[in-house]
C-alpha cells in the first residue's frame, strides 16, 4: 500500500493523464488553459469557436500525450497541437467563411480600454478576431507564432504571394480598426462604452 | 501616437505582446464539455478494444475449441478407420465361430471332414501342409467345375477382398480357385501365394500348428470371400455337380451325395458357407463359440486325429447351437433352392444382397460402441463486458470478465457450476457510497469522489436450471435457462484515486493495495441460451446480473455489476 503525495508537478500530472486518470487531465486543462484559449481566441472568430478548438485541441494533447517528447516545453508542444487544431478547424470550416474585407472594422464596438495607454491585452486580440479568417489566420501564423510565408503558404494551401499580401492586408486591416478605435475613443472623452 | 502612422514593427509588437499576454479566465462550462468529450471518447475506446479484444479472445477459443473437437474427433475417426480397415480381422471372432459350428454339419453326412488325413493338421507345417491339402483336392475336382469356380473366384472373390483389404482373403481366393482348377500349375501358383501369404505378418503370427485353425482363419479372412464362395457353391448345386467340387453344399441339398475326398476343401467351404449367417446365428452364443473353437484347437494340437473326432462330437452337443444352425440350415436350403431355378447370375446378386443386409448388424455396433461416452461434466469458456456501478445508475466505463467455469448435469434440466472469472472493474464512489476507513485516515476529510480501479477474480458457485428444451432438427437440443448462485472475489490489485470539489481539501491523491479474499458477497442471476455447435461444443449467451450482500475492497464499496456472457462449452 502507498499513499499519494502532495499536489502534483507538471510531470505528475502528464503522468496522470497518460494513465487517463480523469483528475490530472481535469488539472492540466486547467493550469493550461488560459495559455490555450488565449491562443484558440486569437485563432477564431468567436469565444464558442475558441472553446470547441479548444477542446478539441486539448482531446489531441490527452490521447496523444505518450508521443510528447518531456524534454522538451510541454507549452510549445501544447501551442503547436492548438495551431494546427485551429487550421484543421478552419479548413473544415472554410466554406463557411467569407472573405470580408477591412469595412467590417467599422462595426467593431469600442471596448473599456484606457485611451492614454493602450487598449487591453483582450481588446486587440478582439480586433485580430475581427480579422478575415484568411488574413487572421496569417497574421497570427506569422507575426505571433513565428511561421514564415512558405510554411504558412504549405499549411494553408495558398501561394507565398498569397500569404505576404495577406499579411499586408492583415496589418493594415488592424492599423484601420486601431485607427478608428482611437478616433472613437478620442470623440467620447474618456467615456467608457460598453460593448454590445 | 496616430495609429495610422504606427510603423509595421510597432503594430506586430503590439499584438504579439497582447498574445503573450492575454490571459482569459477559466470558464467551468468549457471543462463541463471537455469532460463530456473525454467520456465519449473513452466510451469509444474502450468499447472498440473491448470488441477487438473479444473477437480477439472469441477467435482463440473458437481455433482451441475446434481444434480440440477435430483432435477428437480424428482420433475417433482413426479408431474407426482402424476399425473399418479391421474390419476382417474384427469379423474373425464372428467368422471364426462357424468353425465351432463346422462339426454341426456331420451329422448331415459330412463324413468328408473326419477323413482330414493329419498329415493335413500336422503341426508347425501351414504353407506347406496346406499346399498338400490343396493338391489333394484338385485331384477330386472336376475341370467344368473349376473352371466355373475359378472364372467366378476370379471376378467376384478378388474384388471383394481387395475392398477388404486383406491380403490373406486374397490368397485364400486364390487357393480356392487353384483348388478347383485342377491344375497343377494352379497349385503350384496357390503354394506361392500361400508362401506370400505366411508371410504376411498378421498370419504369419498367428499361424496355428495346426492345418485346422488355419482353415479357419483362411475361411475367416473376410466375409467378403463368401459370396464368390456361395456362389461356387449354388453354381454347382445348380449344375448338379455337387459333391465333388463343393463339399458344403450336398450338405444342404443331399446328403446322400458327399465328397469325402476333400477334406479340406469341405473344411473350408463349410466354414464359409457358414460365415455368411453367422453373425446372427452365433451372436447369441459367441463365448461358447469362442471357447469351443480354442478347445478345438488345443485338441488338434495334441492330438490331431482322436481330439478332431472327440472335439466335433462334443461341438455337436449344445443343443443351442445345433437348433440355431438347424434354423439356419432350413433358411440357407430354402435360398438355394429357390436359387437354384434362377440364371447364373442371380445369386450373384443374391448373395450380395444378403450380405448387405447381414453386414450392417456389426457395422452398426462397432461405431455405436466407439462412439465416447459424454459424461455430465463439461467446461465452458467465457468472455463478457463487465459494467459495474454502484446504485443502478451511473455505468462507466466497460470493464472485462474472461473466465472459465466447470459444469456438471446432474440430471435433464439441473447442473451445477464453478470456476474463476477475471474481471477488471471500473467505477466511481460519491460521498455516502463508500466507507472512508477512519481507521486509517482518521478524521481526514474524505475525498468527494473515489475512482476505483480493481482487478479481481470471481469465484461463483451457480446452479443452473432449464427451463425449455428446444429440440432442433440436428437432434441436438437448444436449451433456455436460469441460473443463480453466490460469487466471492478476490481483489488482486485495487486503485482507488481521489477527487476534491475543493482544492483545500485535498489530503491525499490516490491508494493502492489489495484485500484479497471479500468472502462471498454477491447473489448472482442470469438468463441465458445454449445451443450446439457440434455434439461436445456449444455456445451460449448468458446476461447476468450480481447484487451485492456486502461492501467490497478497502472502501467496502456495493458494487453491482452486470453484463452478458458469451461463451463456449466443451462437453468432457
Amino acid at each position: 500500500m502507498s499513499n499519494g503525495s502532495p499536489p502534483p508537478a507538471l510531470h505528475e500530472l502528464l503522468a496522470g493523464c497518460l494513465r487517463n486518470q480523469r483528475r490530472s487531465q481535469e488539472l492540466l486543462y486547467k493550469q493550461f488553459y488560459g495559455y490555450a484559449m488565449g491562443i484558440c481566441l486569437r485563432y477564431t472568430s468567436t469565444r464558442e469557436e475558441a472553446s470547441e478548438v479548444l477542446n478539441d485541441g486539448f482531446l489531441k494533447v490527452f490521447t496523444r500525450l505518450q508521443q510528447y517528447d518531456a524534454e522538451q516545453p510541454f507549452k510549445g508542444w501544447l501551442r503547436r497541437i492548438l495551431i494546427n487544431t485551429a487550421l484543421d478547424h478552419y479548413r473544415h470550416e472554410v466554406r463557411h467563411y467569407h472573405h470580408e474585407d477591412s469595412s467590417q472594422a467599422e462595426q467593431i464596438p469600442a471596448g473599456d480600454a484606457d485611451a492614454n495607454s493602450q487598449l487591453a491585452y483582450e481588446e486587440l486580440m478582439l480586433l485580430i478576431q475581427q480579422l478575415s479568417p484568411a488574413y487572421r489566420l496569417v497574421f497570427n501564423l506569422y507575426v505571433i507564432d513565428g511561421y514564415s510565408h512558405e510554411e504558412i503558404a504549405t499549411q494553408l494551401g495558398i501561394s507565398v504571394g498569397t500569404s505576404k499580401s495577406n499579411l499586408a492586408r492583415a496589418r493594415e486591416s488592424l492599423r484601420t480598426m486601431l485607427q478608428k478605435k482611437s478616433q472613437y475613443l478620442k470623440s467620447h472623452e474618456y467615456a467608457r462604452v460598453t460593448r454590445g | 501616437m496616430s495609429m495610422q502612422e504606427l510603423p509595421e514593427d510597432n503594430l506586430d509588437g503590439l499584438f504579439r505582446k497582447s498574445a503573450e499576454e492575454f490571459d482569459p479566465t477559466f470558464d467551468p462550462a468549457d471543462w463541463k464539455d471537455m469532460n463530456a468529450k473525454l467520456d465519449e471518447h473513452d466510451r469509444k475506446a474502450l468499447w472498440g478494444q473491448w470488441i477487438t479484444k473479444s473477437l480477439i479472445a472469441l477467435v482463440v477459443l473458437l481455433f482451441i475449441g475446434v481444434g480440440w473437437y477435430s483432435w477428437q474427433v480424428m482420433n475417433a475417426g482413426g479408431a474407426s478407420t482402424r476399425l473399418r480397415s479391421g474390419l476382417p480381422a474384427g469379423t474373425q471372432p464372428t467368422a471364426t465361430r462357424p468353425t465351432s459350428n463346422q462339426p454341426t454339419k456331420q451329422p448331415q453326412g459330412q463324413s468328408g471332414i473326419l477323413n482330414t488325413s493329419p498329415a493335413d493338421r500336422s503341426p508347425g507345417l501351414v504353407t506347406e501342409s496346406q499346399p498338400e491339402n490343396l493338391a489333394r483336392s484338385t485331384e477330386n475336382n472336376q475341370k467344368a467345375k473349376a473352371e466355373t469356380v475359378k472364372a467366378l473366384a476370379a471376378n467376384e472373390s478378388l474384388p471383394a477382398s481387395k475392398e477388404t483389404g486383406n491380403t490373406g482373403a486374397v490368397a485364400n481366393t486364390n487357393r480356392i480357385s487353384s483348388k478347383k482348377a485342377d491344375l497343377p500349375g494352379m497349385s503350384h501358383t496357390a503354394q506361392k501365394r500361400l508362401k506370400a501369404n505366411s508371410d504376411n505378418s498378421t498370419l504369419a503370427h498367428t499361424a496355428p500348428t495346426n492345418g485346422l485353425p488355419l482353415k479357419n482363419r483362411e475361411a475367416t479372412g473376410t466375409i467378403a470371400d463368401s459370396p464368390s464362395k456361395r456362389l461356387v457353391k449354388r453354381q454347382s448345386n445348380r449344375d448338379g455337380q455337387v459333391p465333388a467340387s463343393v463339399p458344403g453344399t450336398p450338405v444342404y441339398t443331399s446328403a446322400g451325395v458327399k465328397s469325402s475326398n476333400q477334406p479340406v476343401l469341405d473344411d473350408k467351404q463349410d466354414v464359409l458357407t457358414k460365415t455368411r449367417p453367422n453373425p446372427t446365428v452365433v451372436g447369441g452364443n459367441e463365448s461358447q463359440s469362442l471357447a469351443t473353437n480354442s478347445a478345438l484347437r488345443s485338441r488338434s494340437t495334441a492330438n490331431p486325429d482322436a481330439s478332431e473326432l472327440s472335439l466335433r462330437s462334443e461341438v455337436l452337443n449344445p443343443p443351442e447351437i445345433e437348433s440355431a444352425e438347424m434354423i439356419e440350415v432350413d433358411r440357407l436350403n430354402l435360398t438355394v433352392n429357390s436359387l437354384s431355378a434362377k440364371s447364373l447370375r442371380w445369386p450373384a446378386f443374391d448373395a450380395l444382397d444378403n450380405q448387405v443386409i447381414h453386414t450392417p448388424e456389426t457395422d452398426v455396433k462397432q461405431p455405436a460402441k466407439a462412439k465416447p461416452k459424454v459424461s455430465g461434466l463439461s467446461l465452458r469458456a467465457l468472455l463478457s463486458p463487465d459494467l459495474t456501478t454502484i446504485g443502478l445508475k451511473n455505468f462507466s466505463r466497460p470493464g472485462t470478465n474472461l473466465g472459465l467455469v466447470a459444469e456438471y448435469r446432474f440430471s435433464n434440466r439441473w447442473s451445477i457450476q464453478a470456476g474463476g472469472v477475471w474481471n477488471k472493474k471500473v467505477y466511481s464512489a460519491y460521498g455516502s457510497e463508500y466507507a472512508w476507513p477512519m481507521s486509517i485516515y482518521g478524521t481526514q476529510r474524505a475525498p468527494d469522489e473515489v475512482v476505483g480501479t480493481c482487478n479481481m477474480v470471481d469465484i461463483p458457485v451457480n446452479v443452473r436450471y432449464d427451463i425449455l428444451l428446444i429440440p432442433r432438427q440436428s437432434g441436438r437440443t437448444s436449451r433456455l435457462f436460469t441460473s443463480a448462485g453466490a460469487t466471492g472475489f478476490v481483489l488482486l490489485k485495487e486503485r482507488y484515486d481521489y477527487q476534491y470539489n475543493n482544492p483545500a481539501h485535498i489530503y491525499k491523491w490516490y491508494w493502492q493495495g489489495k484485500t484479497g479474499w471479500n468472502g462471498f458477497s454477491h447473489l448472482n442471476f442470469s438468463v441465458g441460451y445454449e445451443q450446439h455447435l457440434t455434439r461436445r461444443l456449444a455456445w451460449q449467451v448468458e446476461p447476468f446480473m450480481k447484487m451485492p450482500l456486502k461492501g467490497v475492497g478497502f472502501f467496502k464499496i456495493n458494487l453491482i455489476s452486470t453484463g452478458a456472457f458469451l461463451s463456449l462449452r466443451y462437453k468432457l
